[in-house]
């Protein structure tokens, strides 16, 4: 599974102020138009970030949604979930 | 002829300006004066600073594993660091030879003529520099996306610049500046519960410290394998940015090396060339 779709859309959240709002306000809203797999947007909606770092997100991408605690994800549930995370192949 | 006066490596941590003023009494402020004041002795008339992009000038749509920068100006910082805002120079002159030279000797630069900087070069030139009034000219290593490149290239590529700049035409004193950590995890599975980052193998970091006092560094570019900068982060790899700057010291040992703690993964170094 190719993870830059999601490292494209992390990318988005971080240098485009509007899209983050988006998400704050409605996040499988302002991510359905996105080309994601259904178990991509699942996970990402869920904040399961142990799994999207699995699949190969970067984590410099993926730590932006724990900026604004997107998707769940406050910096604390963010270290919780991220650690002992298996590099992906 | 242009000479190279002086070599630089300290940390680029985005929290450092809203944490530590220029002038506070933190060992981070501290060391960053004391590198800086050797590279005002040095009186260097531009820089080259080596550091890495964190997806803030460059994407995954398109990464380079070497790029310079050769526009006229350049501003930043285009990522989202609390710190001021800089317009700056950059030595245009400079960076065109260094590409010059670098293709001859086939080192591939991407090349970039429109750009803004990270944290990694804005903060510590923010540190190290008056207002940013010196001349820049950036060179981008990738240090966190697999594949890295491998020491031995970086190395090599530090001596290629150290010989651009001896054969640039032009009477002009010039810094090298490679900035970032040995050991650092951000956002990864090694980070410290609750918190965003990490410091995997500090044992690593002192490694690297010593090595680097005691000019060891052909045996720190045999050691720096891509296993081991991982282990030691996932911005392990911000070793390679020393590394090129390592090449264009020689086998010259730092005039200013602040000593290593147990809890930071990275150094503050100067070296005196001229």
């Amino acid at each position: 599974m190719s993870a830059y779709q999601v490292n494209k859309l992390c990318h988005r959240l971080y240098h485009d102020r509007s899209f983050r709002d988006a998400v704050k306000a409605d996040p499988a809203k302002a991510i359905a138009d996105w080309p994601l797999s259904d178990a991509e947007r699942k996970a990402l909606l869920a904040g399961d970030v142990k799994q999207l770092y699995e699949w190969g997100v970067h984590p410099f991408l993926l730590g932006h949604a724990s900026r604004w605690d997107l998707f769940g994800l406050t910096p604390a549930v963010y270290a919780e979930r991220i650690r002992g995370a298996k590099d992906p192949a | 002829m242009a000479e190279l006066v002086a070599a630089i490596g300290v940390p680029h941590s985005p929290h450092y300006p809203s944490q530590y003023p220029k002038d506070g009494p933190a060992d981070t402020s501290r060391n960053y004066r004391a590198v800086k004041a050797q590279l005002d002795a040095a009186k260097a008339d531009a820089i080259v600073v080596v550091a890495n992009d964190h997806f803030n000038t460059f994407f995954l749509d398109n990464f380079p594993t070497f790029a310079i920068g050769v526009g006229e100006a350049s501003s930043g910082p285009n990522d989202q660091t609390k710190m001021p805002h800089y317009d700056f120079a950059v030595h245009s002159e400079l960076a065109s030879h260094v590409l010059k030279v670098g293709m001859n000797e086939g080192f591939d630069f991407a090349v970039t003529e429109d750009f803004g900087v990270d944290h990694a070069m804005l903060v510590p030139l923010h540190y190290l520099t008056d207002e940013l009034k010196m001349p820049v000219v950036p060179i981008w290593v990738n240090a966190f996306v697999k594949p890295l490149p491998t020491a031995r290239r970086c190395f090599a590529l530090g001596n290629m610049l150290k010989g651009a700049i001896a054969s640039l035409p032009r009477n002009m004193r010039v810094a090298v500046l490679a900035t970032g950590h040995f050991s650092l995890e951000i956002a990864g599975p090694r980070v410290d519960p609750g918190e965003r980052h990490g410091t995997p193998d500090i044992g690593w970091s002192k490694h690297v410290h010593r090595r680097i006092a005691s000019a060891e560094i052909d045996q720190l570019v045999a050691e720096a394998t891509p296993e081991q900068m991982w282990k030691a982060g996932n911005i392990g790899g911000e070793l390679l940015n020393w590394i090129v700057m390592l090449g264009t010291v020689g086998k010259a040992k730092p005039c200013y090396l602040a000593d290593h703690n147990d809890k930071d993964g990275h150094a503050f170094a100067a070296w005196s060339l001229n």
